[in-house]
Order: C-alpha cells, then sequence, then structure tokens
C-alpha cells in the first residue's frame, strides 16, 4: 500500500466545467444571477409601474412574459424578483451554513454522553420539513423578507449540522487528528485547522443542495405573504398575486414558477456534479 | 534493571473495560508497568490482548477505567498538560499524516500544542528534523501523498519527536510497511533510543526482539511475563510466551517436535 495511495482529490474548476450537469446547471445559474445583477437595467419596464400595458394581456412582442392584474409588466417583476430570490437564498446559506458546519464540528468534539443529547435534539428539529421549520419561525418573528431569511437559515442549521457531524466524526478518528490532540492542540484548533480542511469539499456540495431548498423556502413562505412584502417583486409573491387569475392569465403563474424551477434544477445540476467530481470511489463519467 | 533512577512511566493496575453491544469486555485487567528514561520496552501480545490500549491510555486518547499512572511521578489523570510529554507514532503511516496540510506546518501544528507559537521556529525546526530522518529538504512544503509509506513514516517519527517527549508510544509502526522498508525504520527507531524512552507496541517478535532492551508479554489483558530482552527470548517461561516466539518464520532452521503454535495455544 505504500506507493499506491491516492492524493486527495481535489475540485478544479476548469475541469467541473466539462461535466456536463454541472455545465448544464452553471449556465442556468450565470442567466440568474446576471438578471439579478442587471435588472434594472436590462427591463424594458419599471417593474413597479402599473398600466405599462392592458391589464392580464398574454405574453407577446411588448411584453414577453405578459402583464399582470394591475397592468405591471411580468418580465420585468421577474428578472427584479431574481434578486430577491437569490438574495434571501445566498444570505441564508451562507448564515445557516456557518452556523450548522460549527455546530456539527462541535457535536463531534462532545464527550460520548453528551453527543447523544446534542445529535437527538438535531435530529427532532430535522426532522420537520425545512419549510414547515421557516413557516413556524417566521410565524413567530412576524413576516418580512429579513425575518424570513432568519428563519430560513435557522431551518438550513439542523441539516448542514448533521452532514457536518457525519463527515467530522469520520475524520475524528483517524490518527492524524488523535496526533493533533496527542500535540495538545486545543479542539476548537483542531477543528479549524485539522479537520474543516479535510470536510470542506463535501460541504460545498452539501451547502449548493441547501440552496436550492432555501430558494425553494423563500418563494413558499412569500407566497404565502409571510416573507418579501408587495409591491416587492419576488417569485414567490408574483406566484401568490397571479393565483386569483390562473384560469384567464395562466402566464402570470407559469414564468415565475419556471423562475423557481430551473433556478432549483442548476443548483441541484451543480451539486450532483460535484459530488460525482468528488466521489473517492471513482469518477463517474458521464456525456 | 535495579538502577536508582525513578521511572519515567510508572503503571499500577491498570484496568479498561470497553462496554460494546452491552457487554463488557475487559481490555485490560490489572496491568503493572515501569519504563525507565530513555528505555525501550516491547510490549507484545496477539491482536486483542490489550497492548494498543496501554498505548492508547498512556497518550491520553482513551481513559482508564482504574488504576494508577505516573507520568514522571505526576499523575496522569486530570494532567491534560503532562500529556503533551507523550508522543504517539501510528501503524498507518497515511492515516497519521494530514492529508491537507503541508509536512512542515504539521510539526509546526505539533509543537504549537506545546507552547512553542513561532512558526518561523518551529519551521526550521522541522527542516532540521526532516534532515535528520533523511528526508530531501523540500519535504517541508510538500504533502503526504507525495511520500512512500516508508517516507511517511520517518515524517511521523520527526513530528512525534519534535517536542522532545519523555515517553513515545509506537503502536505497531512498522507492521504496515514492506518488509524491505521495515529495517529502515527500525534502524531509525533504534537511533531514537537514548534521547527518549519508548513504547513499542508490536506483535512481530523478530523487530521486538532486535530493538528492545526489555519485554513485556501480554494475553487477555493481563502481563504474562516481563523480563530483559535477551531472558525472554532464549529462556521464556510462559507457555503464551513460547508460542509466540515459536511464530517468528525462521530461514533454514525446520521446525521440530511438536512445537505448538499460537493458535493451537489460544484454541
Amino acid at each position: 500500500m505504500t506507493d499506491t495511495a491516492l492524493p486527495p482529490r481535489r475540485f478544479r474548476l476548469p475541469a467541473a466545467l466539462r461535466h456536463w450537469s454541472i455545465a448544464t446547471g452553471a449556465v442556468i445559474l450565470a442567466v440568474v444571477v446576471l438578471a439579478a445583477i442587471l435588472a434594472p437595467w436590462v427591463a424594458p419596464y419599471d417593474p413597479f409601474r402599473m398600466g405599462s400595458g392592458p391589464r392580464l394581456s398574454p405574453p407577446g412582442a411588448a411584453h414577453w412574459f405578459g402583464t399582470d392584474e394591475l397592468g405591471r409588466d411580468l418580465f420585468s417583476r421577474v428578472l427584479l424578483g431574481a434578486r430577491a430570490s437569490l438574495g434571501i437564498g445566498l444570505a441564508a446559506v451562507v448564515a445557516g451554513l456557518g452556523l450548522g458546519v460549527s455546530f456539527g464540528l462541535v457535536i463531534a468534539f462532545c464527550p460520548a454522553r453528551l453527543k447523544g443529547l446534542l445529535l437527538r435534539i438535531v435530529d427532532v428539529v430535522y426532522s420537520f420539513p425545512d419549510t414547515l421549520l421557516a413557516l413556524a419561525l417566521v410565524a413567530f418573528l412576524g413576516p418580512g423578507a429579513e425575518n424570513a431569511t432568519l428563519a430560513i437559515a435557522i431551518s438550513l442549521i439542523p441539516f448542514y449540522a448533521r452532514v457536518t457531524y457525519g463527515l467530522a466524526a469520520v475524520e475524528r478518528a483517524k490518527p492524524y487528528v488523535e496526533a493533533a490532540q496527542i500535540a495538545g492542540t486545543a479542539p476548537t484548533r483542531i477543528m479549524r485547522v485539522q479537520v474543516l480542511p479535510n470536510i470542506l469539499q463535501s460541504l460545498i456540495v452539501i451547502g449548493s443542495i441547501g440552496f436550492s431548498s432555501a430558494i425553494l423556502s423563500a418563494a413558499g413562505l412569500s407566497f404565502l405573504g409571510l416573507g418579501v412584502q408587495p409591491p416587492s417583486p419576488e417569485w414567490g409573491s408574483i406566484l401568490a398575486s397571479g393565483r386569483n387569475y390562473i384560469a384567464r392569465a395562466p402566464w402570470i403563474l407559469i414564468f415565475p414558477g419556471l423562475a423557481i424551477c430551473l433556478t432549483v434544477l442548476s443548483f441541484n445540476l451543480i451539486g450532483d456534479g460535484i459530488r460525482d467530481l468528488t466521489d473517492p470511489k471513482g469518477r463517474r463519467r458521464r456525456g | 534493571m535495579a538502577d536508582a533512577t525513578p521511572p519515567i512511566v510508572d503503571i499500577r493496575g491498570l484496568t479498561k473495560t470497553f462496554r460494546a453491544a452491552g457487554r463488557q469486555i475487559r481490555a485490560l485487567d490489572g496491568v503493572d508497568l515501569t519504563l525507565a528514561p530513555v528505555e525501550t520496552l516491547g510490549i507484545v501480545g496477539e491482536s486483542g490482548s490489550g497492548k494498543s490500549t496501554i498505548g492508547r491510555i498512556l497518550a491520553g486518547l482513551e481513559t482508564a477505567t482504574g488504576g494508577e499512572i505516573r507520568l514522571a511521578g505526576q499523575d496522569l489523570r486530570g494532567a491534560r498538560g503532562a500529556a503533551a510529554k507523550v508522543q504517539m507514532i501510528f501503524q498507518d503511516p497515511y492515516a497519521s499524516l494530514n492529508p491537507r496540510m503541508p509536512i512542515g506546518l504539521q510539526i509546526h501544528e505539533t509543537l504549537r500544542g506545546s507552547g512553542h507559537r513561532d512558526r518561523v521556529a518551529n519551521l526550521a525546526r522541522a527542516a532540521e528534523l526532516l534532515a535528520r530522518v533523511g528526508l530531501p529538504p523540500d519535504a517541508l512544503q510538500r504533502y503526504a501523498h507525495e511520500f512512500s509509506g516508508g517516507q511517511r513514516q520517518r515524517i511521523a517519527i520527526a513530528r512525534a519527536m519534535s517536542t522532545d517527549p519523555a515517553v513515545i508510544v509506537a503502536d505497531e509502526p512498522v507492521s504496515a510497511l514492506d518488509v524491505s522498508i521495515r529495517g529502515q525504520i527500525l534502524d531509525l527507531m533504534r537511533q531514537m533510543k537514548g534521547h527518549t524512552a519508548c513504547l513499542f507496541i508490536s506483535h512481530d517478535m523478530a523487530a521486538v526482539a532486535s530493538l528492545c532492551d526489555r519485554i513485556l508479554v501480554l494475553n487477555r489483558g493481563r502481563v504474562v511475563e516481563t523480563g530483559p530482552t535477551a531472558q525472554i527470548i532464549s529462556n521464556p517461561r510462559d507457555p503464551y510466551t513460547r508460542a509466540l516466539l515459536e511464530a517468528i518464520p525462521r530461514i533454514g532452521r525446520r521446525r521440530t517436535g511438536t512445537g505448538s503454535t499460537p493458535m493451537e495455544t489460544l484454541a
């Protein structure tokens, strides 16, 4: 076994972009991100102005995605809505990942009894569906974009903590971590300097999976009127405003729905692709 | 060994019980052991005899169920600071190095654990140690996967030596290595003798005989026999020790008589 041990599998961006699902996901995501950034400049109409066109007019040359019940240009609103959806998703994932990873690492280094207790608590919270948990938290915190972000972040913590714990527990049992323990390195430093770099790659994958769940939760909360408040556009809230016109003007639901769908899909594709590439059991070449 | 110097390690009545699937498994059952400064003690026994557990308890990776351990006169229990005086060399040289940290930094981290915070000084010390175990100067910036198994074990030895430990626990340090490399690592460990005391844990009687001053034979968590290497090898009193010795493969010596193998003895 002396010379055959594999080098740690590294994640390289150029190679990753040749993987079909990462490439597809990245292209879709790039479009959505560009839309979010450039929305104010590329939107053909003011997304807030009522009567940009006739009310509930179907998609056409003047209004690519049609107009909503107040005559606002739907294309412009979906573009600007990308900002809210991605922004909430990003903020929630960053906060949730940070806290979840910290919890997971701490649990992995707890003495056996405390570890058991903490894991059961995480399991109980984890058994609630993300969106339901976020919903309950918003009900407690009050509606609004910031509270929705906070609630989604918290709802992601159990998932991230559980996965991090699993990864860290494997590393913790390895002799290199034991060597650090013997050397007298403080547990917090072992977590940060020894364990974290070795599980980071997997955490990136897990992060991207949480992203799609966060965007779904954000849309769900806004749809229920608990997230982004009208008249600010967000995909979920556009869906909500259009639901009364589903028979007469289905495009109000189709386009934001499609946007949510594609964004979630892009994150799932990227996540799957990274997992494929970093799978230590050999790379499955597809496409 | 009747000299006046007090032992660096003094273990009395050490017991360790593991709980597995509701059953209690007694890994160590009243082990007494002393280790003089700069002495190398071989602990031999079959898998499951509890030999690794002694080393892991001494290194602070496990806690004893009962008994007393004194390290340089201090009670080990509760004294976390004392543990820095013990370093360990592991069986699997690859898993004992962090795959994503350059070798130099790993030695720096080890030194940092015992209060040496100056990174530049630590890296200089790391370079000196790596040279001493026969590695090229650029080893400092390289990663574990760039080295062979034997080289990795040299790095592990350099890391263990870095803090000037009073005791090194070497847990099967050569059993994962190619036979051709084994001799080199044993030579290196022989050079360490005189700098530090060593607990050399192995099931390889030949390696133990070539390296250790004294041997302690362990069977099912109990000390079966202990004494100077020459005495144990040439005149084993316990049948279990004889069985372990019989198991050493030898070239040009036909095994005669009914000499029992360890398997038969245990059956």
